[in-house]
């Protein structure tokens, strides 16, 4: 029942490490292999929280794609020469569009590369919609640093809104009609309730939380300075990348003052909120062991030659979570009978 | 603990002062009740002591307020936090997280405590409230009892020394309400904590209580041994009605205490009868409402399966059963809000679901457990418009019925703004205009005070009289045993009871009134019963 599950951050680190390894298309049978094995791991690894659904919304996401991507390539693009295998009437084009026409020959190369192309877009998709259907989102905004504390209390808020929102909804509809209001819907009259509803649950909420200690330990002067510090280190950064773009001297050392200045005012923010966390998540061997595999996979296919060997490597690095990690823990959000 | 010194708060652009120089003081490891009839000002007095008033709600407060030294002037109620935690009216609204555990360790979360103190302190919250099965559960999912354990829980984690309750058992069935209660006395128990409860419920609460407030509602307050307080006050549970009635002394407040004072009373009753109720039978009188195999399911799980049920002509049927047994799912069927999997909802011979506007609502009234659903004006007087219209009814019909209802309401007033009796009274009005032959009530005591209910149980009776049909889902046992001449019991979603209100009633021992557990074996329901009966003979 307590089971623990893997640190969001090495599932996405996961995720990345099989989306980096599609982009640099190490061949057809690699691509094919790390579809299968991030299906793999999903599915022996994944919660029955909502987000674990991200998977299915992904693989359609990039079955689409994959279609988009073999219609244009075949009715769409620069001639390739090769091996004939049907021909589509052609569309004649203007003469400033030359060297790109609609429609011609179909060579089987053309097929072939068009597909390996497709197959990249899936797989990246299929990547990251498998970190994101693994990564608990509640636990990753608990591991950001305290000083995003606020933001993430903010965001989990927000996700029960639109169910608080749907259910005034029904509410006011059920009221009309409870009330035989065949009226025409008026805009004023469903929006003033379902606004004050949320208004209603604002300040509930808002009540709640204050009688909770929310805030209790944020002494404001530290987190006022800390957020001067983060401010001017956003002002440096631009600085710098203005720079950089027109190509002016000194890119370089305002890239670097302002870098830590943002490391500086996230410590002094930090410091300044004492908030713990209850059962902070934890690294431990299983995640080192991810991450370590996610950056082997990336070196293997930056730096090694396709061949069989490589290909059978990086299947076995991308289903590595598939042994150390733990199973998802289980919420119980259905009452059972 | 906490003293209140020339304590006066009023509201901006109220008409009058909430509280006028209170001066009290509650030592620690008391469990105290506030009482006090609706909008006198009970859940103010409750967030007056940690700070939420003026702090969070705006007013102006004079005097001092210390718990435990710290003044609630100068600190906020989050610094407060580690002294007093407080449980709203309705618990689910105050979740913020989306798991039992994680809202148990919210507060302390903020309040900065190490990893492993919070690891050991939920654990032994959970057990303390008897959480530990439902550590992985969604909050929504938790059930109405369910949810106020884990608010309680949540508040414990932090270690306060004072907990505040609203209205803590309002909306609970008899049994989870005795399960929250027992809980509170044992916390003062073996904890010594000082616990307040603000209640209506009195005939729940009453056992418990060490002392009582009682809001007077014109600023001032009494504070006094629960014998006294209740010696004085007109609103009491039966079991102290009975008790003045009787000239008992002590003063019982417990059915245990009334019981040993009984028995003269007891042999006088043998040789009376109750009055019998008088039960419209279904072979002369028209059916209004016909439920044939009901079977509702909302995804995966089923609400009702298979109810049948028929309703003539001025009966009073009540709908007892736990949280969650179905009984909104059954009333709503009637009105065609609750989506039907299959059997047949008849009213007056045609599908509930069929009808629609002044057709469905001259029929059957429906009125909601939260009865703001059913409002969507900005005044009182845009509601009864609006009623008028919709039930094509003469301008001002309903609110001569409100006015009826309610002598004194301010037309201007904003509906959120009535307490919770005066919403009641104004969504029955709106009901009422359209003069329905079935009148449905889900729930309808909730924030009721003692007065406010014989109120609304004179309406129903009037109803009644008058051969039009009321059907209510309540927890309230005082109220079914006053106006039902019927009672359903639901459980998971099955009728396993159907009889008449003395016979459902009388035979078990957690749905019983107070007085026919005062009287048992006589077969008595009502205080009202009982004095009739002795003035006849």
């Amino acid at each position: 029942m307590n089971q623990r599950s893997l640190h969001p951050f090495a599932w996405w680190a996961w995720g990345l490490g099989i989306a980096v390894t599609a982009s640099q298309t190490p061949g057809t049978l690699a691509l094919i292999l790390l579809c299968i094995g991030a299906a793999m791991v999903v599915y022996s690894k994944k919660s029955d929280q909502p987000w674990a659904k991200a998977f299915a919304i992904g693989i359609r996401l990039g079955l689409i794609t994959f279609v988009i991507r073999m219609i244009f390539g075949v009715s769409l693009s620069v001639p390739i020469p090769g091996n004939t295998l049907f021909t589509l009437p052609t569309i004649p084009l203007p003469d400033w569009m030359a060297g790109i026409r609609i429609g011609g020959p179909v060579t089987s190369e053309r097929l072939a590369i068009t597909a390996t192309e497709g197959l990249t877009f899936f797989t990246l998709i299929l990547a990251i919609s498998a970190a994101s259907a693994l990564a608990n989102p509640k636990q990753g905004l608990r591991a950001l640093p305290g000083v995003m504390h606020q933001a993430g209390v903010a965001l989990i808020i927000s996700t029960t809104l639109i169910p608080h929102f749907v259910t005034s909804i029904q509410r006011v509809k059920q009221a009309r009609r409870l009330r035989g209001d065949q009226q025409r819907i008026a805009f004023r009259k469903i929006a003033v309730p379902i606004f004050e509803d949320s208004l209603q649950r604002a300040i509930n909420l808002g009540a709640a939380m204050e009688s909770r200690g929310y805030g209790f330990n944020d002494s404001s002067t530290g987190r006022r300075f800390g957020s001067q510090i983060l401010l001017s280190s956003v002002v440096v950064i631009t600085i710098g990348v203005s720079l950089f773009l027109a190509a002016i001297e000194g890119a370089g050392i305002a890239f670097g003052i302002g870098m830590i200045l943002l490391v500086a005012g996230l410590l002094v923010a930090n410091k300044s909120t004492k908030r713990t966390r209850y059962r902070p998540q934890v690294w431990k061997g299983a995640e080192w062991v991810v991450v370590a595999t996610s950056i082997t996979l990336i070196n293997l296919v930056l730096f090694q030659n396709e061949s069989i060997f490589t290909t059978l490597a990086i299947f076995i690095l991308a289903i590595s979570p598939l042994f150390v990690a733990p199973k998802e823990r289980k919420v119980i959000s259905e009452v059972s009978l | 603990m906490i003293s209140f010194n020339q304590v006066s708060l009023i509201y901006p652009q109220a008409q009058r002062t909430i509280f006028n120089e209170l001066t009290f003081s509650v030592p620690e490891g008391e469990l105290l009740l506030i009482m006090g009839q609706t909008g006198s000002g009970k859940s103010s007095l409750l967030k007056l002591i940690n700070g939420l008033v003026p702090h969070h709600t705006g007013g102006i407060l004079s005097g001092e307020i210390t718990v435990a030294g710290r003044s609630t002037r100068m600190h906020r109620p989050r610094e407060l936090v580690d002294l007093i935690g407080i449980v709203g009216q309705s618990p689910a609204d105050g979740f913020v997280t989306d798991t039992v555990e994680e809202e148990i360790a919210f507060g302390m979360e903020s309040l900065g405590i190490p990893s492993e103190v919070m690891r050991k302190r939920v654990e032994e919250t959970l057990d303390l409230l008897g959480l530990a099965q439902l550590r992985n559960r969604s909050l929504s999912t938790l059930s109405g009892g369910e949810a106020q354990r884990v608010a309680i829980a949540a508040v414990l984690t932090m270690h306060p020394k004072v907990l505040l309750l609203d209205e803590p058992t309002s909306a609970l069935d008899p049994i989870a309400a005795e399960e929250v209660l027992s809980i509170l006395a044992r916390l003062v128990h073996d904890l010594g904590l000082t616990i307040i409860i603000a209640e209506h419920r009195l005939e729940r609460v009453l056992q418990f209580v060490d002392r009582i407030i009682h809001v007077l509602g014109d600023g001032q307050v009494r504070l006094g041994l629960p014998e006294e307080i209740m010696a004085q006050s007109s609103s009491a549970p039966p079991v102290v009605l009975l008790g003045k009635d009787q000239d008992w002394n002590p003063l019982p407040l417990t059915i245990r205490d009334a019981r040993r004072l009984a028995q003269p009373l007891r042999d006088k009753l043998a040789n009376l009868s109750p009055p019998i109720r008088k039960t419209p039978s279904k072979k002369t009188v028209p059916l209004i409402l016909e439920i044939k195999k009901l079977v509702v399911e909302y995804e995966k799980k089923v609400a009702l399966r298979g109810i049948d049920l028929e309703v003539c002509e001025g009966e009073v049927v009540a709908i007892m059963g736990r949280n969650g047994a179905g009984k909104s799912s059954l009333l709503g069927s009637t009105v065609g809000i609750t989506p039907i999997k299959s059997g047949q909802v008849l009213l007056n011979g045609a599908p509930a679901a069929g009808l629609n506007g002044k057709a469905l609502i001259s029929l059957v009234g429906f009125v909601p457990q939260e009865a703001t659903d059913l409002l969507y004006g900005e005044s009182v007087l845009q509601e009864c418009t609006f009623a008028d219209r919709d039930s094509q009814v003469d301008p001002g019909t309903t609110y001569k019925i409100l006015s009826q209802l309610l002598p004194d309401i301010t037309q201007s007033a904003h509906p959120r703004d009535l307490s919770e009796g005066q919403r009641l009274c104004l969504v029955l009005a709106i009901v009422l205009a359209a003069s329905p032959k079935l009148l449905i009530l889900d729930e309808p005591t909730r924030g009721l005070d003692y007065s406010a209910k014989l109120r609304l149980i004179k309406i129903l009776r009037a109803m009644a009289d008058e051969g039009r049909s009321v059907i209510l889902a309540t927890h309230d046992v005082e109220l079914v045993a006053e106006v039902a001449t019927r009672v359903i019991f639901l459980a998971e979603g099955e009728k396993i009871a159907d009889g008449s209100t003395l016979e459902i009633l009388t035979s078990s021992p957690a749905f019983a009134p107070q007085i026919s557990k005062i009287l048992a074996p006589g077969k008595w329901l009502t205080f009202s019963e009982i004095t009739s009966a002795l003035e006849q003979s």
